[in-house]
């Protein structure tokens, strides 16, 4: 029998209670249960499983240091997403200057052609992500790491759900125009 | 479609198998490793507190060393006309006349003391 949200969320809460009650297998728990998730969603936004894991790794730390503190005013998924797209801008920052030198852009064209052309084309994308507008990529990296409804976007980002369409749409826009100058 | 919501379409979110006890590991590892370096800086922050503390407040230094560098007499610091360097000059010349006449008769140098003071008197009717 499948759990529906409502459930997912009472038992998400129940365990932070009992970590905050000082018991450090009901984080263990909240971790393994997450973990999939939010590797393959740095997975998906760096291309490199190691980074992935590493940033996987940060979030669940901040995750530990903080957790104390949740006020269970909202789900603890959003909290996780938020969480996650905080290190996402983060590491889109740290990389910045490695995309605007172009040192791990050198592969041939011809390759593109082959096995690579998929990896090509996700690195292309997302290195013109990683040159959006905070607010724009954040609904962009929501929308397409994640599949999240605007709704949700909206709850993870404080934005309304009007102005996370706007900005996707912004986003569209101005991901066209960086990839046909490239 | 435009072709930048094509390719956005397909991105999928990619499934890829991470050993989960190798991560749960490095995890409590980083965890551990954070607390202990909170702790390092909470202590250093309370060692570099306290330092400051005792630098400002000067505890346990002792009075009687700002004695030494205050002057008793602040007249001598402050007033620096010619009318006041006279007398200031002579007060301090008497009294370095009677150190020093305490300093030799201390010594055994009686003859010495009593000779020191005539000359004290000799000079104190020169200036007058």
């Amino acid at each position: 029998m499948s759990l529906t949200i409502k459930d997912e969320m009472k038992n998400d809460h129940e365990l932070i209670k009992i970590f905050q009650k000082g018991d450090k297998g009901a984080y263990d728990r909240l971790v393994r249960k997450y973990l999939h998730n939010t590797v393959g969603f740095f997975y998906t936004i760096t291309g490199d499983r190691m980074v992935a894991e590493d940033l996987a790794q940060d979030v669940f730390l901040k995750l530990f240091n903080n957790l104390r503190n949740f006020k269970f005013q909202s789900a603890f998924s959003t909290y996780l997403y938020r969480i996650n797209l905080n290190t996402a801008n983060s590491w889109f920052a740290r990389n910045k200057w490695k995309n605007l030198l172009h040192l791990d852009q050198i592969i041939n064209q011809q390759k593109k052609d082959t096995s690579v052309a998929k990896e090509w084309l996700n690195k292309e994308l997302w290195d013109a992500i990683s040159k959006l507008p905070k607010k724009q990529r954040s609904v962009v990296v929501m929308r397409v790491a994640e599949e999240l409804p605007y709704k949700e976007i909206s709850i993870i980002t404080g934005m309304s759900e009007n102005t996370a369409k706007v900005n996707f749409h912004h986003a569209l826009q101005t991901l066209k125009k960086i990839l046909n100058n490239d | 479609m435009i072709e930048i919501e094509k390719k956005i379409a397909m991105q999928k979110k990619e499934s890829i198998n991470t050993n989960v006890d190798e991560f749960m590991s490095k995890l409590n590892d980083k965890i551990e490793a954070s607390k202990t370096n909170r702790q390092i800086f909470f202590t250093s922050s309370a060692i570099v507190f306290i330092m400051l503390l005792l630098i400002v407040t000067q505890f346990g230094a002792p009075d009687f060393e700002l004695d030494n560098y205050m002057l008793s007499r602040t007249e001598n610091l402050i007033e620096t006309d010619f009318w006041n360097i006279n007398i200031d000059s002579l007060e301090n010349e008497q009294e370095y006349f009677n150190n020093m006449a305490y300093f030799l008769m201390d010594e055994g140098y009686t003859w010495e003391a009593v000779e020191l003071l005539d000359q004290f008197k000799l000079i104190e009717k020169e200036q007058l």
